[in-house]
């Protein structure tokens, strides 16, 4: 909101006085919000589970006593001790530093899939929504054939098609995620299209292009990142998911859903090479969940009162 | 206790709150109100003073956050108050029915009307421990009750809420709620939801049904107009008390309170079916309500007192009997 | 009528994205890849094995061609054989089937009723110990990775319990007649009723893992759906009928509650085929999941292919029929 391109002048600025309008009551609410928020004791305790998963992320390296891939074969399958509280693995490595370590991988995982399936979801929603007709009807069957499949199924496929490769995983993901988003951008962009002051920015001589830059793609992206954020969950799953069954990242990626499917063979005796990567990935959605729904209850009506 | 002033209800000194993120409301403070058997008690007052909270109240529906924090509800001598929900259930839609205000929304979406008036006949005998009646029966009650009111009961009885139009919504909740015999029949806004025409439709039919059957009334209403078309007595609401009480032709002939010229300003003739005009000020604030009598803001008469203390609600002096005229302001206080 | 209508126009848009989904499993499956061939037959085969190979295919055609042999294969109801197994693919599926339906089936069965229960009672008793426990439950319940809760649940129930089997739909000792192929179903048509206990043991791990998130997420649109519909204006109505509180719920609540249920079923139904995947792998289930992982993994194309088309066609079928199932339920849908 701070950088405004000049070039747009002054109908950008009668869009975002208007965007600030709009958005008025969200912003006059900020303190209803904080006040809702410290009164929901789950939603703090997700902003604690993210807050430490991205610092533990940040300083992974510092934090991990061991180096996560380095193997010793004379102490393979250790139980957790003092030294190593997770155990080791079938490799003699640290259970401990490769969760912690792992922690960079999942943000990567995140990070980038928010951003491609997003930029594809936006791309397709807006234009399907902005256009309408033939456009729109065309865009949205696509989008229905992807709706079509279970979501992991699809993007099991892509990632065994690409081959197998952590960065694969992110871009079949990505290709699965994006239809969420274009639903939602294809609604607002519907809401803005019908607006009279477009009609009359149209008149001014403004192109489809800047009036979907400037006008429908502002008011598009928060309900986006709102449902961005109820998903980071189910995107760290399906990751590890794809990770578990091969699909994903590959050794010796300390990849949490990687390691829980490591630990399988050796379940038995050395649960714990299996149980503490489950648990971070377990924790971690959690936090992202208990997040999601903090911010989905204090942006609902009903509940605001 | 005081002596029973109403032999079908007599509410007195109720007060109700309800507990919000913001504070608590206090939406009624006091509430005295009084009717007897067949009598039709208008209830006035302008939005947010607390008409439905009062009607609710007497069915004993107020939930979760709100709750009645003091004073009696006395049905035939009997205080609701004080009853379990299991006794009140045998008394709910038995011998007090209520229609509200949104007749459409007030039916149950995906249950057909007839099914929904047969619920009600049914239920009723239930907790009558009366016989259970052939089912044949109870459905040719229902259908009765239709054409009771003016509907054609082939045409109706298999439709779903949607399919309504709101004056045919509005005639099967009548329907429902007469279906039971009541011996008082809430009416909460009965017609504000509706065309105009229609308005006076449905009023004309419950003016001539309640005739019929005896069954008393308690009408809440926006407007003066149709309280003096349809009513005995009148109660005249203020920011959660009665502020004046008595028959049609004492509050219409010599309003006392001040709220009440006010509100008769505005509407000039009887008859007029028009929404109150507003008087100068806003309503206040229920979570924060002024101090004493809670009109002194806006009241044109206001004296050093009416901050201090919560006036009295006393009968006026002079006036016969039968018209019961009531007022709760200083400038009528004997001692004052 | 108008439902007749509604499910002629849900039809003909599905036959579009069914037509669709084959245009995508082709791409995947015949241009995504960069060297299928050499992916099946290793990276330093004979000229002459590839130009076989990619003759046994078809990938010398245009892509074109291939498309049109490929959508021309699928309508006679050939899937083509699978690399592995040498055997029609749609032999294979019709083989791994059953165990699929048999798992998913007492999947959603376990998550509608157990959601149900849980969203309704959340909601009739708000803030109480029965709410709070759901709630967590459910939270729990979309959060847990179910292929690490399924691999504790063996570590505890089977390793150190011994009170399950870790896997298979029954014991190695048991010869179930196969009739539907419907192990539960078959055993009690013949009778077999140690077949069907020993199948009733092997199922309640994996219907658990797998009707987990579902269970979750179907309380919770539960809960708020009920609470949605507890402050609707009817049940007022109803309240002042003074219908007891059960009735009230049971009879005006409940089934309008169920409306948004209904939907989310569907959708879940989707989330149901995606776990049946990573379930069938931890419990040695014999299904379509572990099928495709398989072929997945061993790049076996005709049945990836196979495998993948029938599952997005169990779930637009299970989709459509919830979809008449929620205009059949709410009248006001029909108008
Ligand atoms: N569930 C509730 N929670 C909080 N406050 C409430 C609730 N129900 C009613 N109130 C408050 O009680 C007061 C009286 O409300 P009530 O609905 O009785 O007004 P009314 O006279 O019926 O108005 P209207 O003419 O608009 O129907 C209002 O100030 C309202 O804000
Ligand atoms: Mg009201």
């Amino acid at each position: 909101m701070k950088k405004t391109p000049s070039a747009a002048g002054s109908t950008k600025e009668t869009s975002l006085k208007k965007f600030l309008n709009e958005r008025k009551p969200m912003l006059d609410d900020v303190k209803h919000s904080i006040y809702l928020w410290k009164k929901t004791p789950l939603a703090l305790i997700g902003t604690v589970i993210i807050g430490l998963f991205l610092l533990v992320a940040l300083f992974a390296p510092l934090l991990a006593p061991y180096d996560p891939i380095a193997t010793d074969l004379s102490r393979k399958l250790e139980a957790p001790s003092a030294a190593h509280p997770f155990g080791l693995d079938q490799f003699g490595r640290d259970v401990l530093s490769r969760v912690i370590m792992g922690t960079r991988i999942e943000v990567q995982i995140i990070f980038i899939i928010s951003i491609i399936s997003i930029a594809i979801g936006l791309i397709v929603g807006i234009v399907a929504g902005y256009f309408g007709g033939i456009v729109d009807e065309i865009l949205m069957r696509i989008t229905d054939i992807f709706l079509a499949f279970p979501r992991l199924v699809l993007a099991m496929a892509f990632a065994a098609a690409l081959r197998p490769t952590l960065a694969n995983a992110i871009v079949a993901i990505s290709l699965v995620e994006w239809t969420v988003y274009a639903r939602l951008a294809r609604a607002e962009a519907i809401k803005v299209r019908s607006q009279p002051y477009i009609e009359a920015i149209k008149a001014i001589g403004a192109s489809d292009f800047k009036i979907m830059m400037f006008h429908v793609l502002p008011m598009s992206i928060s309900p986006v990142i709102v449902q961005l954020t109820m998903r980071m969950g189910t995107i760290i799953l399906t990751a590890a998911s794809l990770g578990f069954l091969g699909l994903g990242a590959q050794p010796p990626l300390p990849e949490w859903g990687a390691i829980v499917s490591d630990g399988r063979s050796y379940l038995m005796n050395n649960w714990w090479i299996t149980a503490f990567p489950g648990m971070a990935i377990a924790i971690t959605v959690l936090g992202f969940n208990l997040l999601g729904d903090g911010i989905r209850d204090i942006l609902d009506p009903r509940i605001r009162r | 206790m005081q002596r029973r002033r109403g032999d079908l209800l007599d509410i007195s000194g109720l007060k109700v709150v309800f507990d919000t993120y913001a504070g608590q409301v206090k939406a009624l403070n006091g509430v005295e109100l009084w009717m007897n058997h067949g009598e039709r008690l208008g209830v006035v007052g302008e939005t947010g003073c607390g008409k439905s909270v009062t009607a609710l109240s007497v069915m004993r529906l107020i939930d979760e956050p709100g709750k009645i924090i003091e004073g009696n509800i006395l049905f035939e001598g009997k205080d609701l108050t004080a009853l379990s929900e299991g006794e009140l259930n045998m008394i709910r839609g038995k011998d007090i029915a209520m229609i509200f205000q949104e007749p459409v929304a007030a039916l149950n979406p995906v249950m057909k009307v007839g099914a929904q008036i047969v619920e009600n006949i049914e239920w009723q005998r239930k907790s009558a421990a009366q016989e259970r009646g052939s089912p044949l029966q109870t459905v040719q009650i229902m259908r009765d009750m239709l054409k009771f009111v003016g509907l054609d009961w082939q045409r109706t009885e298999n439709l779903y809420p949607h399919e309504l139009s709101g004056g045919m919504a509005q005639r099967v909740m009548i329907a429902m709620a007469l279906s039971s015999k009541p011996k008082l029949l809430i009416a909460d806004e009965p017609t504000s939801a509706l065309d105009v025409t229609i308005q006076a439709q449905i009023l004309n039919l419950l003016n001539s049904l309640v005739k019929e059957t005896r069954t008393a009334v308690l009408l809440i209403t926006h407007a003066m107009g149709v309280a003096a078309q349809f009513c005995d007595f009148i109660a005249v609401m203020y920011a959660g008390n009665v502020v004046e009480y008595g028959s049609l032709h004492a509050i219409f002939d010599n309003p006392l309170h001040p709220y009440t010229k006010g509100l008769l300003k505005a509407v000039p003739k009887i008859g007029r079916t028009d929404e109150l005009q507003s008087i100068p000020g806003i309503v206040p604030d229920l979570i924060d309500p002024p101090s004493g009598c809670r009109f002194h803001p806006r009241c044109p008469h206001r004296g050093p007192a009416c901050d201090k203390a919560q006036p009295r609600f006393e009968p006026v002096g002079g006036e016969s009997e039968a018209d019961r005229h009531h007022v709760a302001c200083f400038l009528y206080q004997k001692d004052h | 009528m108008e439902l007749g209508s509604f499910i002629i126009k849900r039809l003909s848009l599905m036959v579009l994205v069914i037509f669709g989904v084959l245009i995508i499993v082709f791409i995947v499956t015949r241009i995504i890849p960069a060297d299928p061939v050499g992916a099946i037959l290793g990276g330093n085969a004979p000229p002459e094995a590839v130009d076989a190979m990619r003759h046994q295919l078809g990938l010398d055609k245009p892509i074109f061609a291939q498309l049109v042999d490929y959508l021309g294969g699928i309508f006679r109801g050939n899937l083509g054989n699978s690399l592995v197994s040498s055997r029609p693919v749609i032999t294979d599926i019709l083989e791994y089937l059953p165990a699929t339906i048999e798992l998913a089936i007492s999947s959603i069965i376990f998550a509608v009723v157990l959601g149900v229960t849980l969203g309704l009672l959340s909601a009739v008793f708000r803030n109480r110990f029965i709410d709070h426990f759901s709630r967590v439950f459910s939270i729990l319940g979309i959060s847990l990775p179910g292929f690490w809760l399924g691999l504790i649940m063996i570590l505890i129930f089977y390793y150190k319990l011994g009170w399950l089997p870790s896997g298979g739909q029954y014991d190695m000792f048991v010869f179930p007649t196969r009739t539907t192929g419907l192990v539960l179903l078959d055993a009690m048509i013949n009778g077999e009723w140690n077949v069907f206990f020993n199948g009733i043991k092997h199922l309640i791990l994996p219907t658990f893992i797998l009707g987990y998130s579902s269970t979750a997420s179907i309380a919770r649109i539960m809960r708020a759906s009920m609470l949605d519909v507890l402050h609707q204006n009817y049940i007022r109505t109803a309240r002042a009928k003074g219908l007891p509180k059960k009735v009230v719920i049971l009879r005006h609540a409940l089934k309008n509650a169920l409306i948004p249920v209904i939907t989310i079923v569907g959708l879940e139904f989707g989330g149901l085929l995606s776990g049946a995947v990573l379930t069938e792998t931890i419990f040695s289930w014999p299904g379509l999941g572990r099928y495709i992982v398989n072929s997945l993994l061993t790049l076996d194309y005709p049945a990836i292919s196979g495998g993948t088309i029938f599952i997005a066609l169990m779930y637009s079928v299970v989709n459509l029929a919830v979809d008449i199932l929620y205009a059949a339920v709410d009248p006001r849908m029909r108008a």
